[in-house]
């Protein structure tokens, strides 16, 4: 398998901004830019419309132009032994992002299906006030950390995600039934992405491209060649459903199912 | 009824009309009753050429300017030509 090395300027300067390390600088259409290190990536679109592919490219980005450490937010343990790529082994772990205050590093955090952990209907529970808190300070901890997230609607999510710090969103292709429910403040990017997506794409799902919101443009997109079944069926299974190796216990806690109290049977 | 709700089954209405087969044309739709008149008169009277075609072109356009008087200065803009734009796309030449 050929591991290209992504260009510098694969991303447009608002997604590089938030993917280099604070400090670091990047030329891109003749200017030159100092990155801002610290910031959340918001990547939205419906279920199989890359969106995981998409936050993987990133990663990869930023594996070969920075040496930000990676946590891929309470991932499978199997995931991280058997199916990352080569070349981001020693670079990537598996925590909670409970544990964020204790990371001293300027980390790059992915949050996968952010719906499953950052409900916005369970703003009470210590996954959701700990993101409250923590979202607004993300450039202390760490040195400047940046979360990438990738949810099916920003309905779903905890609003703290997007009410602090700076954000990039990316849209991906939604489906056009769902777009109705989406947040009434986002609504209209999520269609403009999709109608421009429309115009250029030939996929039925428009994973080729997204749209990012704040450079107003698409973006081509590149599908990583570790996440190609030709080259490694089980390593592509691996990364593409991640949630789906999560031990049984794991998968109930993440979706709230609890075990029911056994009922007290007296003795006759 | 109010005005929104007559928009919009104004344009159900004009909806359903563009895709009567073989559809009602520019000067039909938009123009004058004269671009009607003056194209029969003119068939009748066996004439043709590109200054019959220009005498019928005024004529639309009056008859469209006219229609579009009516409108929002919206609709107006709306209605000029203009290039196709294409999506911008990030490092494409």
């Amino acid at each position: 398998m050929n591991i290209l090395k992504p260009l510098k300027n694969e991303f447009p300067p608002s997604i590089v901004n938030l993917l280099l390390k604070e400090g670091q600088r990047w030329e891109s259409q003749n200017q030159w830019y100092e990155a801002l290190g610290t910031g959340i990536i918001a990547i939205i679109g419906s279920a199989r419309s890359g969106k995981t592919s998409l936050a993987y490219s990133m990663i990869d980005y930023v594996i070969h132009h920075s040496n930000r450490p990676i946590i891929l937010d309470s991932f499978p343990q199997k995931v991280i032994d058997e199916g990352i790529p080569d070349h981001w082994k020693g670079r990537v772990s598996n925590k909670s992002f409970t544990e964020i205050a204790t990371i001293n590093e300027p980390a790059l955090w992915l949050v996968d299906d952010t719906g499953a952990h950052f409900n916005s209907r369970s703003a009470l529970e210590t996954n959701n006030k700990i993101l409250s808190r923590s979202a607004g300070i993300l450039s202390h901890f760490g040195g400047g950390m940046t979360v990438i997230f990738t949810t099916q609607s920003l309905s779903a999510i905890d609003l703290s995600f997007l009410r602090f710090t700076t954000i990039a969103p990316c849209v991906r292709w939604v489906d056009e039934d769902v777009i109705h429910s989406e947040r009434k403040e986002w609504i209209g990017e999520v269609k403009h992405g999709n109608y421009l997506l429309s115009q250029v794409s030939k996929d039925v799902r428009r994973r080729d491209y997204f749209y990012s919101t704040k450079d107003k443009c698409l973006v081509k997109s590149n599908f990583p060649e570790f996440l190609k079944k030709e080259n490694n069926p089980i390593k592509a299974d691996l990364m593409s459903r991640p949630m789906r190796y999560h031990k049984l216990e794991d998968k109930q806690r993440m979706i709230g199912v609890k075990e029911q109290k056994k009922k007290r049977v007296k003795d006759e | 009824m109010n005005r929104q709700r007559q928009r919009e089954f104004d344009l159900i209405a004009g909806n359903r009309l563009s895709k009567l087969k073989p559809g009602i044309e520019r000067h039909v739709a938009l123009g004058h009753i004269h671009s009607i008149t003056l194209r029969n008169k003119f068939k009748r009277m066996g004439l043709s050429g590109s200054h019959i075609d220009s005498a019928l072109q005024m004529v639309d356009e009056i008859g469209i300017q006219k229609t579009l008087n009516n409108q929002s200065i919206g609709v107006k803009f709306s209605t000029m030509q203009k290039a196709k734009t294409k999506p911008r796309i990030w490092n494409s030449k």
